[in-house]
């Protein structure tokens, strides 16, 4: 059983599109639209793939093989990460999660760049403009995480959140403080708005979208899936770190399916919550210029730092 | 006054001509130099060019090209400047006028593809309209080719030369063509733009694009009573303004005015539009800054606008209304209810607008993006509402020549007066000394945001939906009352038009949303029509757009100021929907 | 600050409003938003159920041959909440490497040829093009000038066999939605 549940992460890359879904649905609710389905990311990917992917005579092999890279590493890092249960394939790093992404921004980016459109190119400057400062915050989050618990696994700070408990939570105010900085980290990350709108079809304020003009067909659907599958992982990581269950729960544990039914729940609870969240913070914000985006990650880096001096300083 | 100064400045005598219509001068000038010195003179008396007309009157009494230069005085008054080309030995060139006016720059490059005219000492290439499929002699407005005649040399055309400039880079410049079909839902043109990093450096447009021949649709397939049906579908965001500007041509070239109810009509029809684009160009900005919690709520206020004109107009872009001696209406509409409707769609839209203008956000996307400073404006001719948010506030054809129901509502000029927050505009008020009309308005444009940035052309469309809703309320109150409240009222034209000579001209002006529209048409023989030009406000503004996105001030560089005035790439797509031109309206 | 108050204040306004429509029963909803004065924008949602009935998803890509942006108003009409398009699975899409069905709009100039026949082949296979507008189906006012020509006969094809023809000038919303009904219908 423990080993059936190894692949819980496969359950997270199905379940992605229509977690987009709702988030799309929650979006146009606000926005006194009906919206699509919830199942209708599905329905694209599907049509997408039956087409073919047709590639521009310029692209090398380094663009036919990009939207396999991204959809293999995101899938990956869901394999690899607790989902609604503890038991994963193997205990991993949270560096490997950082640089897992940025392989993936890395390859999306020389892809960007092999298409030779104008576009493309400008695309990967800006991916890799925001990945750089994302990935200082990210660091420094680990960083933080590893001075309060003296270890980078991504399984063991799991637990050691888990048995903190809410109440005992609220009383770690550099866990709060990690919490916010990792979530200003997620929207840079998964380029959302404030720092990119995923919606736009304006071609000159495009970053991740320029470079996704330039697939077709079957590649389309497998980068737009990995992108579900990126944002999937990302609220999952947040949820489960800094939205622990409850102690009297037990589901990160339990192998009985009353158990595991409880841990789902719970984990899809969490999930909308991060989702409602997130549709919230949107509407609620317009994008930022693209100068400005260095505030956010300012603000994730100065979180992190602070929490890391809190917790060396309260140690001593 | 200005009789006198014209008279003062040039060297040989210039000749007057009598016109209809009082607040119109023509004068006749032969001279090159003089024609050049009175640009200098009206550009130092605050002139505004209107047009530039070219036309090909070789085959009438004077056997010559002429030019016809139409300027607005600040007095009301329009100046009509003829200039044949008499000289034998350039009939095909003229004096410009571009060095106190460069918005003509546009028009005269118009003028070398449609009809092979270019100035004495400028070399300027072809392919403004005219791109690399037609042939570099077609001249197709010079009346003597016809249609199927233009139409067979086209396909004929072997010659491959290509008409666009490459110019060559400087170094760590990057050149990005964008377009001419484009990712969202929006006109053909093409933007190049010369980059560094994401800072544009430089940004040159090629439009024409949209070339569809118009003006010789005009000459050749249009009657002047028909016209109408063509100058709808130039820009058809400004349908109704387009039409109405073209009735007035004809409506001054036979010599008359329609009747009052159709005036009123006319004004309600000419802010409806402009509610419906003001609003939807809110609602397309916002947008752009991705706040849709607020654009999508704006486009639905859009939309009642659009549904609110096919209840009333029975059309939802307002066409099939105007016609030469009056306006046409299917159907007789529920006027207090629209009364309601609109007043309830401006008060949700007010109270979204002033979300959006006090949302740090969105102030932060907003101000100091794509400034387009006074002097620019000035210098380059911008016009319209692009013009009046960089300072211009008084550039506003309903207030510089007053037409039709607004030179006989006084109270409606006070609106628009009061779009701008200020003490001082007694001016207009003194005609009519009734109620303040500032009182209980909700949007208003400070004095002190008009620095042309995209924040001051959003404030002043909220301001202007409000302008435009209380005009249409005073309107559709005086339709109620009024007792002739004809829907067919069109006076026929055909006698006054027999009796007028042919080669006579006429001009219509309207304040469309987006700016000044001017027609400029001269009867042929008969009912046709000999020469029809449209200037349409995005000539003039897509210029100042070039100029409010790249960086050439020269100054503020050297004061270190420059990272507060350059422009991203990023920051286009909004800078470009803060003044939303028309590629249709411009190419023709 | 004051500014930034106000701002915060009405945009928990917009979501408080949503969320009381979802959460009460229309009657007293109508209730609580006149007691709070609030100008709530109501509106009709247009209904056709012909076209809500099936799932499917559909990417489109608009191409602008000319026309005088009547067409390209109302096409952008269609993503506004009254008309909603995107329930229908349904989409705008910005590249036509992605596109189903290419709207054509406008009656073919001459010097849009090139970039409108580069577009069109850019298109994947099936390649349904609707032509838009009555400019886009026979020139309409601009019928006889000189820089109007016939489309490639490769995308009349499409037209023909696989697209449609939707009149007016320009059509409405509701029209452009039946008529994108049309081509799914046909293919």
């Amino acid at each position: 059983m423990t080993k059936l549940l190894g692949f819980q992460g496969l359950l997270l890359i199905l379940l992605a599109p229509c977690m987009i879904g709702v988030l799309r649905k929650l979006e146009a609710w606000l926005e006194l639209r009906q919206g699509p389905g919830i199942f209708q990311p599905y329905r694209d990917i599907v049509k997408l793939m039956r087409k073919p992917a047709m590639r521009a005579r310029t692209t090398s092999r380094l663009f036919a093989i990009t939207p396999y890279v991204l959809f293999s590493v995101y899938g990956l890092l869901c394999l690899l990460a607790p989902v609604f249960h503890r038991a994963t394939l193997a205990s991993v790093d949270l560096i490997v999660v950082i640089y897992l992404l940025g392989m993936a921004r890395f390859a999306f980016s020389l892809a960007g760049l092999d298409a030779g459109s104008s576009f493309g190119g400008l695309g990967s400057s800006r991916q890799m403009f925001v990945h750089l400062l994302t990935e200082i915050g990210l660091v420094l989050v680990i960083i933080a995480l590893m001075v309060k618990w003296n270890t980078v696994s991504l399984t063991a700070i799991f637990d050691k959140h888990w048995e903190l408990g809410y109440v005992n939570f609220l009383a770690e105010p550099e866990l709060i403080l990690l919490a916010l900085s990792l979530a200003l980290l997620i929207l840079l990350e998964s380029a959302r708005i404030p720092i990119d709108n995923p919606a736009t079809h304006l071609e000159l304020t495009m970053s991740h979208k320029a470079i996704a003009l330039e697939y077709a067909g079957r590649d389309l659907a497998l980068i737009e899936w990995a992108e579900m599958i990126k944002l999937g992982f990302l609220l999952t990581l947040l949820g489960n770190l800094f939205l622990p269950f409850p102690r009297w729960a037990d589901p990160m544990h339990s192998i009985g399916p009353s158990g595991l039914a409880l841990a789902f729940g719970g984990y899809c609870a969490k999930l909308i919550l991060l989702l409602l969240l997130l549709a919230f913070w949107e509407l609620s914000q317009p994008k930022l210029r693209l100068r400005s985006i260095i505030g956010p990650s300012l603000v994730a880096i100065v979180l992190s730092l602070t929490a890391i001096i809190y917790t060396i300083t309260l140690r001593k | 006054m200005i009789r006198a100064g014209l008279t003062e400045i040039c060297r040989k005598p210039i000749i007057e001509l009598p016109r209809r219509d009082t607040n119109e001068l023509h004068f006749i000038t032969e001279d090159g130099d003089d024609v050049v010195k009175l640009a200098k003179w009206a550009k130092e008396e605050g002139f505004y060019l209107c047009t530039m007309v070219a036309n090909d009157e070789r085959f009438l009494e004077d056997h010559v090209f002429k030019l016809y230069y139409v300027f607005s005085a600040s007095d009301g008054k329009l100046v009509i400047i003829e200039h044949p080309l008499t000289d034998p030995k350039y009939p095909f060139n003229y004096a410009s006028i571009s060095k106190y006016f460069s918005s003509v720059i546009p028009l005269e490059k118009e003028a070398l593809d449609l009809f092979g005219l270019s100035p004495i000492d400028n070399t300027m290439n072809q392919g403004f309209v005219l791109h690399d499929p037609y042939p570099p002699d077609l001249f197709p407005l010079r009346p003597r080719r016809s249609m199927p005649d233009i139409i067979k040399r086209i396909e004929e055309n072997k010659t491959q030369v290509s008409k666009s400039e490459s110019i060559p880079l400087p170094e760590g410049v990057l050149s990005l063509p964008v377009g001419p079909i484009h990712a969202g839902i929006i006109e053909a043109g093409q933007f190049r733009f010369l980059i560094a990093g994401e800072i544009v450096e430089d940004l040159e447009l090629r439009l024409g694009y949209k070339h569809r021949g118009i003006e010789k649709l005009f000459q050749t397939q249009y009657s002047l009573e028909e016209g109408w049906k063509l100058a709808e579908r130039i820009s058809g965001d400004s349908s109704f303004a387009h039409s109405m500007a073209y009735c007035q041509a004809v409506e001054s070239l036979a010599g008359m005015e329609p009747g009052a109810s159709a005036l009123h009509w006319r004004g309600l029809f000419l802010e409806m539009e402009r509610l419906h684009n003001h609003i939807g160009d809110v609602a397309a900005m916002v947008h752009d800054m991705a706040f849709d919690l607020a654009a999508s709520r704006i486009a639905v206020l859009r939309e009642k606008s659009m549904q609110l004109n096919a209840d009333l107009g029975g059309h939802r872009l307002l066409r099939n209304i105007n016609r030469p001696g009056g306006v046409e209406l299917t159907r007789s509409p529920n006027l207090s209810e629209a009364s309601d409707r609109v007043r309830e769609l401006t008060d949700q839209f007010l109270s979204l607008g002033k979300l959006v203008l006090e949302m740090p956000a969105c102030r932060n996307r907003m101000i100091m993006t794509g400034v387009l400073s006074l002097e620019q404006a000035t210098e380059l001719g911008a016009t319209g509402l692009v013009a009046r948010a960089s300072g211009l506030g008084k550039h506003d054809f309903r207030l510089r020549h007053a037409k039709g129901v607004y030179a006989a509502r006084p109270e409606m000029l006070a609106e628009i007066n009061a779009t701008i927050e200020s003490g001082e505009d007694g001016a207009l008020r003194d005609s009519n000394g009734s109620a303040s009309p500032t009182t209980s308005r909700r949007a208003q444009v400070l004095k002190e945001e008009l620095r042309g940035d995209v924040f001051a052309r959003l404030a002043f469309r909220i301001a202007e939906v409000e302008t435009s809703a209380r005009i249409i309320e005073i309107l559709l109150r005086s339709l109620t009352d009024f007792e002739s409240k004809q829907l067919h009222e069109v006076t026929p034209l055909v006698e006054s038009l027999r009796r007028i000579a042919s080669f006579e001209f006429g001009l219509g002006y309207v304040e469309g949303w987006r700016g000044d529209i001017m027609y400029w048409v001269m009867k042929g023989p008969g009912n046709t029509i000999f020469r029809c030009k449209v200037r349409d406000p995005s000539l003039f503004n897509w210029p100042a757009l070039v100029s409010a996105v790249i960086l050439k001030d020269q100054q503020s560089l050297e004061e270190g100021r420059s990272s507060l005035l350059e422009n991203l790439l990023a920051d286009f797509p909004l800078i470009n929907k803060s003044f939303n031109l028309s590629c249709s309206g411009n190419d023709l | 600050m004051k500014n930034s108050r106000n701002a915060n204040v009405t945009v928990l306004r917009l979501f408080a409003e949503q969320l009381a429509k979802l959460i009460l029963p229309e009657s007293l909803y109508k209730r609580v938003s006149e007691a709070m004065m609030s100008n709530a924008i109501t509106f009709e949602r247009l209904r056709l159920p012909e076209l809500s009935a099936k799932k499917r998803s559909v990417f489109i890509r608009h191409l602008d041959c000319g026309s005088c942006n009547g067409c390209e108003i109302e096409l952008n009409a269609l993503s506004n909440p009254v008309y909603d398009i995107e329930r229908f699975g349904i989409k705008f899409e910005s590249s036509p490497r992605h596109a189903d069905i290419l709207v054509m709009t406008g009656p073919f100039t001459r010097n849009l040829e090139e970039a409108a026949r580069l577009t069109f082949e850019a298109m994947p296979e099936p390649r349904r093009v609707i032509a838009l507008g009555d400019c886009a189906a026979d020139g309409g006012v601009f019928k006889d000038s000189y820089a109007i020509r016939a489309r490639p006969g490769e995308i009349d094809e499409a037209i023909r066999e696989k697209g449609v023809y939707i009149p007016g000038c320009p059509p409405t919303p509701e029209e452009i939605l039946k008529g994108i009904l049309d081509v799914l219908a046909k293919n």
